[in-house]
């Protein structure tokens, strides 16, 4: 028994050395936990080049000001000082007893929100709505154009879109608002899409960050769009985005742009494609970054500027308040044309 | 393709030797058979970089396995199959304001289950003592969710896993035996996300199946996947037919491809078993 007992405790602590069976772990102290983001940035941000961002020297800006004596507010301050120089919405963090913090500056001072407001849409413009779930609104639009909001692409499968389809069988046109998308999975936009789409088409390539060098890449993964379901709608169709065109919402405008009966009418979108990641410090306190570049059919890194619309175009607070979206108004004359 | 080849059959040799190595042992002795439910506490450490720097850890009572072993003149057949499920966590769960409201972190969650089967040929014995050695095939899902701010992400390390084992068993007396086990792998085919949820994107892009995630798996040897088990059992026999167990057992991997991920759990088992 005597031996028996001796080797329990020998197991038991041989167990408890970590040193030997984990790796080393930052520490938690303000120098630990700014260390420890700035380096998951360095390793697996995606996108420092396409933002024009030179990190190392952000860090000697920076780490300088970070000491063990910092508290917890000085902290973020420092960090988001930091990262508001990435300006990516995809960019976040969530600290102690603070509110969310987001990376880009439109969305934390929402200077141009009020420049699309869906409840004029849809009291003024839509006639024979249906709303599903609060993320898909659609109807018809000047009588002749089939109308589909996009609000959010998270949640279940959009099982609503065959029958959508072919509700608007007869329609001229579709118009498809992308504005104010907040995003979700982007696999939802793509099922909406195949209905709009016909021979398969690549519409855009993602590449994840795997390390410390600018370089450092793991292969690319190949996303294409083609048709599914049981019907495609195939006349023209407008594509409306605006700033606030977000993540999933631009990878599904990605799928779109490469149908060859789409036009996009708006503003530039977010510039926020790449899958947005959540790492964590020490402290407890977690972040978002960006994870993976994409890079669009045509060639082009949308990441920053965002993808821009083929006709710029944007709302006023003027025409607002008047009951009026010229954006949407500018689509349905460009269907009537 | 070649490697995976070359595991399954280096597999299927296995099983098979181990099945004529029955068949031949069998044919003139009777059989003894042990069934055993084990229910334990069990402590789990965890450190995969690819999604956190920080080592979660947790325990939990929530740790089944059953156990069946089939004695032979010569050797013994066991099967193994244990789940346990733990709460863990690495840093503290802070909470912060969102959008609806406060909003509080939770603790990730780690699930575990391994099937294996054994086949371990007796190759000394004295009055008191016995000695076994064989191989083992084991298949293990080790999956962590980490709920870290507003969304989730799926870690896992999926390993099949030929090893090489040693049994110990030394009767104190009549009534109590000890058991003490130990096995390392020698050839492993491992599954595991390359990079935290782009990964869960492409499966969900191609199709979640499980069939995909092993296809995405690479062989591994020692180099870059080492694990041990250790074990140590004492039994009481209260009847012929019945008996209970007291075990410790060590359970440890790691795997270094891309970035590190180490698990290391230390398992408090009480049994009751069957013979028959």
């Amino acid at each position: 028994m005597k031996y028996l007992l001796n080797m329990i405790f020998f197991l038991t602590v041989l167990s408890s050395c970590e040193d030997l069976l984990f790796e080393e772990v930052p520490t938690n102290d303000p120098e630990g936990n700014f260390e420890s983001l700035w380096t998951t940035f360095q390793e697996r941000y995606a996108v420092f080049e396409a933002r024009n961002v030179d990190w190392q020297e952000l860090f000697e800006q920076f780490r300088p000001q970070v000491n063990i004596n910092t508290s917890d507010d000085e902290l973020f301050q420092i960090i988001t000082e930091m990262l508001s120089h990435l300006d990516d919405a995809h960019v976040s963090l969530m600290a102690e007893n603070k509110p969310f913090w987001r990376g880009h500056q439109e969305f934390r001072e929402q200077t141009h929100n009020l420049l699309f407001d869906f409840g004029v849409v849809w009291e003024n413009y839509l006639t024979q709505p249906v709303n599903v779930n609060n993320q898909y609104f659609y109807g018809t639009v000047a009588n002749d154009f089939g109308y589909l909001w996009i609000n959010h692409l998270g949640g279940d499968e959009p099982g609503f879109i065959d029958e959508m389809i072919a509700s608007m069988s007869n329609k001229k046109g579709m118009i498809i608002d992308l504005r104010h998308n907040t995003g979700g999975d982007f696999t939802n936009g793509e099922a909406i899409v195949s209905r709009f789409a016909g021979q398969r088409s690549l519409a855009f390539s993602g590449q994840p960050k795997n390390g410390p060098g600018p370089a450092d890449f793991g292969p690319a993964t190949d996303y294409f769009i083609e048709a599914q379901g049981p019907a495609q709608f195939s006349k023209p169709v407008i594509v409306l985005t605006d700033r606030y065109t977000l993540s999933a919402g631009e990878s599904t405008l990605l799928f779109l742009r490469v149908l060859p009966n789409v036009t996009v009418i708006g503003e530039p979108t977010a510039g926020a494609m790449g899958e947005r990641i959540e790492k964590e410090m020490p402290n407890g306190w977690v972040y978002s970054i960006t994870g993976q570049l994409i890079t669009a059919a045509d060639g082009n890194v949308y990441e920053g500027p965002g993808i821009p619309p083929d006709i710029q175009a944007s709302n006023t607070f003027e025409g607002l308040a008047d009951g009026k979206d010229e954006v949407l108004e500018l689509a349905i004359d460009y269907l009537k044309e | 393709m070649k490697p995976l080849i070359f595991s399954l059959a280096a597999m299927i040799i296995l099983m098979s030797s181990a099945k004529v190595w029955s068949q031949i042992s069998t044919i003139d002795q009777g059989l003894k058979n042990k069934l055993q439910l084990y229910w334990g506490y069990h402590l789990t450490k965890s450190h995969d970089l690819i999604f956190s720097p920080m080592i979660y850890s947790g325990n939990t009572a929530v740790a089944l396995s059953l156990e069946y072993e089939r004695g032979t003149p010569h050797g013994l057949h066991q099967i193994r199959l244990a789940y346990d499920k733990t709460n863990v966590s690495g840093t503290p769960l802070i909470s912060w304001e969102a959008f609806e409201g406060t909003r509080m972190r939770q603790p990730g969650e780690a699930l575990q289950l391994n099937i294996s089967y054994a086949y371990l040929h007796q190759f000394f014995s004295s009055e008191d003592f016995q000695f076994y050695l064989g191989g083992l095939l084991e298949a293990r899902i080790h999956h962590t969710s980490y709920y870290l701010g507003i969304s989730e992400e799926e870690g896992y390390v999926l390993s099949n896993s030929l090893n090489t084992s040693l049994q110990v068993d030394y009767r104190l007396n009549e009534k109590n035996t000890v058991r003490a086990s130990f096995y390392i792998p020698v050839l492993s085919w491992i599954s595991r996300p390359e990079y935290a949820i782009v990964d869960n994107e492409e499966i969900q892009h191609e199709g979640s199946d499980l069939a995909f995630v092993y296809q995405q798996g690479k062989l591994a040897s020692w180099g870059t996947y080492r694990a041990l088990n250790c074990a140590l059992a004492f039994t009481h026999s209260v009847s012929s037919a019945v008996n209970l167990s007291f075990r410790y057992q060590l359970d440890y991997f790691r795997y270094t491809e891309p970035l590190k991920a180490s698990v290391l759990r230390n398992y408090w088992d009480v049994g009751v078993g069957f013979n028959f």
